[in-house]
């Protein structure tokens, strides 16, 4: 990386960094406004990211989809997107307490790597790259978003005495207070269930979209690679979850973690079998 | 018979499956399977112990498409699919209700659901709550004077036999393109023909014959930037069409026909060599491909009498096509394993022995195709297309229920939905709105 290109890329991780420990802050210690404040550091941090990305796309003269550090440097930049979006939307800052971490790990480990500018070789020139991409960082991020609603699930209900609204005005045992929690309860219960359908449609997508390319590309639909079968393996596991909730109805906290122990699977997806198995024919970088 | 129906319907049984399903695909991913990537290791493990012998072929986790276990379970997932698909026709039929049951009176129905009561203004039209209910996409009924009982995308719910039937459709698609599936691999130097003969891997189908499929290799162009492969194409004439017209195979975009998939996979450079002895006789011609790395390359001239060596040359290190006339190449002439003359040529140029003279000809290059031939891809796309239409229509058009029931003074308001009860909640709102003051607020 050029000099200005890394001063601005650890800038977004220290951004993301800090609204992160802000928003656990304010949580931890009852500061609401540490929480909003935050959540403006992670719309400041974002600016800064689309700025790395249209940076590298105008360098390279390609979408940054190649290699392990333009794959983190975009999948991070929608998950905090889709995470902004649903905290936003929600009503839960405290979503990206739960949720950025992942765009961090992915981010930092990416530029761990080789960030060299490549071409774009020809296994890659396909229309069905960048529809296979688009919705696969689409499912992840709603994944991440399923996930970081469990975990703020899972806080508040442990902190049953201490109720926390948004505005963090209502004493907890005030009838108020309770009412406020459990409509912030229902909401991520509703939350979770909404983006694991989101992210399990487009996870379908994604499959099916690879496998087409897959024919074009190798001329098999599905050759049990690793990556591939692992992706199936984590497709299969949020449709457990959804059996779970629309059939058996799990809701609450043992959804919660049936969906934190889940992004598990998405994780080792992408970057997990690629570190632990070579010879996956399904690789991002183009070494 | 009642009690194994009722364990095969039962969700709990759809998890089990669910949860071996994914155990397995685990293994698929853990244990080195019997594949090109992966023999190496699969072999290294397989010569270890009884145990791992027993584990990779006698259970057939080495190999898990045809694993024993991995089939078996996979059988119990269609059955209970289609057992749980049975048993959910009658319910399903059902709720495509246009009206509620006839022993179901309103009043009651209402009570169970989200409800809202507001005034009802003076002079309001009483045909309004009709109105609204239609304008936003209900189907509306009148089991009574003053009361409504409207539905919403009441056939969402047949995007659940449509999402788990794709899975049939996908099952069928599978099994044909494993029992059709040929692949086969072949060397092709420019102006080359084949005709349905693979020198290279052949996979032969499982059911049915090897297909007859002749071609011509025309041309090859390979583009490198900053020494990685950005465009690879072979341009190829094929025996099965009359007008011989040239088709052009590259990476992301093969030449299909009928059932056959042609790829081009890699290229390098052909050094077409001609033999002679020392009246200059010729004793053979033919085309080598060079190696672009690795091991020398050793080919028989001469009914194998002789041979030619020939060292690696990287294609990308190469300047493309207008370079080959001034490309240096290494090769040896071979009497067994002894070399007799070695050196480095440009096209034109010879080597000679005591009683033999090497020339290469000239420099083209060569192209590693792979045909493959399978049928059962359009089950296989057929199956994503209904999965993905059968998921979205159910979970993002689910169906809602709205029963409203006014005497003058207050309207009642009450529903149902499938999914997402405070969206539906903030609909019912809406919908109150826009009965009672006219917004034209979405719902």
């Amino acid at each position: 990386m050029s000099t200005p290109y890394a001063l601005l890329y650890w800038l977004t991780l220290v951004g993301y960094a800090l609204a992160i420990a802000s928003q656990l802050f304010g949580h931890v210690f009852d500061r609401p406004r540490a929480g909003r404040a935050a959540l403006w550091g992670v719309v400041g941090g974002l600016g800064l990211h689309t700025a790395l990305v249209a940076w590298r796309w105008g360098v390279t003269g390609h979408i940054p989809v190649i290699g392990t550090f333009e794959n983190a440097l975009l999948g991070a930049w929608f998950i905090v997107l889709v995470v902004l979006w649903a905290g936003w939307r929600d009503r839960f800052p405290l979503l990206a307490a739960g949720s950025l971490p992942f765009a961090l790990i992915i981010l930092g480990y990416g530029g761990m790597s080789d960030t060299a500018p490549s071409p774009l070789v020809a296994s890659l020139q396909s229309f069905w790259l960048y529809i296979h991409i688009f919705f696969a960082w689409l499912a992840y991020a709603a994944y991440t978003v399923a996930c970081g609603a469990g975990v703020v699930y899972l806080a508040r209900t442990r902190r049953t005495e201490k109720a926390g609204t948004e505005s963090g005005d209502a004493p907890a045992d005030s009838s108020e207070g309770k009412k406020a929690l459990a409509d912030s309860l229902e909401r991520l219960d509703e939350l979770m269930f909404r983006a694991t359908t989101f992210g399990f449609i487009t996870d379908a997508i994604m499959i099916a979209a690879g496998s087409i390319w897959a024919k074009n590309l190798w001329g098999s639909y599905w050759g049990w690679d690793p990556v591939e079968t692992w992706s199936l393996l984590s497709w299969l596991c949020y449709g457990l979850a959804l059996h779970l909730r629309t059939t058996m109805n799990w809701r609450g906290r043992r959804l919660a973690w049936v969906l934190v122990a889940a992004v598990v699977t998405v994780l080792i997806s992408f970057w997990g079998v690629n570190l632990v198995m070579e010879g996956s024919a399904h690789v991002f970088n183009v070494d | 018979m009642r009690r194994l129906w009722s364990i095969l319907t039962s969700t709990r049984t759809t998890v089990v499956v669910l949860i071996a399903l994914s155990a397995l695909l685990l293994l698929n991913v853990v244990i080195p399977q019997d594949t090109d990537n992966f023999r190496a290791a699969h072999d290294a493990l397989l010569a270890r112990s009884p145990l791992a012998r027993f584990v990779l072929v006698t259970l057939g986790l080495g190999h898990m498409p045809t694993s024993p276990i991995f089939l078996g379970v996979l059988a119990l997932f269609f059955v209970n699919l289609a057992a749980v698909l049975e048993d959910r026709t009658q319910s399903t039929v059902a709720r495509l209700r246009l009206r509620l049951p006839d022993d179901v009176k309103l009043a009651a129905w209402m009570e169970k659901g989200e409800g809202l009561r507001v005034t009802w203004p003076a002079g309001l039209d009483e045909d309004r709550p009709r109105q609204v209910l239609e304008q936003l996409g209900y189907r509306v009924h009148a089991p009574g004077p003053r009361q409504l009982w409207a539905v919403k995308n009441r056939l969402a719910i047949l995007g659940f036999p449509l999402f788990h039937l794709s899975f049939f459709v996908l099952c069928a698609g599978g099994m044909l393109l494993f029992y059709t599936r040929f692949t086969g691999s072949l060397t092709l130097t420019e102006g080359q023909h084949a005709a349905g003969t693979f020198a290279g891997r052949v996979q032969p189908p499982l059911v049915g014959r090897i297909p007859s499929v002749g071609l011509t290799l025309d041309k090859v162009d390979a583009v490198f930037e900053r020494g990685q492969p950005v465009q690879l194409r072979a341009t190829v004439r094929l025996d099965d069409d009359p007008r011989a017209t040239p088709r052009q195979s590259s990476i992301n975009h093969p030449v299909t026909w009928k059932q056959h998939t042609l790829l081009v996979e890699k290229a390098g450079l052909s050094a077409v060599l001609w033999l002679k002895d020392s009246q200059g006789h010729t004793l053979d011609r033919m085309a080598a491909p060079v190696p672009n790395a690795g091991e020398t390359s050793v080919v028989p001239l001469d009914a194998g009498r002789l041979g030619a060596a020939l060292r690696p040359v990287a294609l990308k290190d190469l300047g493309g096509r207008t370079a080959l006339t001034t490309t240096e190449i290494t090769l040896s002439l071979l009497h067994g394993d002894r070399a007799i003359v070695e050196g480095r040529l440009r096209p034109g140029q010879s080597l000679r022995a005591a009683e033999h003279e090497l020339t290469l000809v000239e420099l083209r290059y060569w192209a590693g195709l792979r045909l493959v031939s399978e049928r059962g891809g359009g089950w296989l796309i057929a199956g994503f297309v209904l999965a993905v239409v059968g998921i979205v229509w159910r979970m993002l058009w689910y169906r809602r229920e709205v029963g409203v029931i006014w005497d003058g003074q207050a309207l009642h308001l009450a529903g149902r939905c499938e999914f997402f009860p405070r969206a539906f909640h903030a609909e019912l709102t809406a919908i109150s709105d826009l009965i009672v003051d006219g917004n034209r607020g979405r719902a």
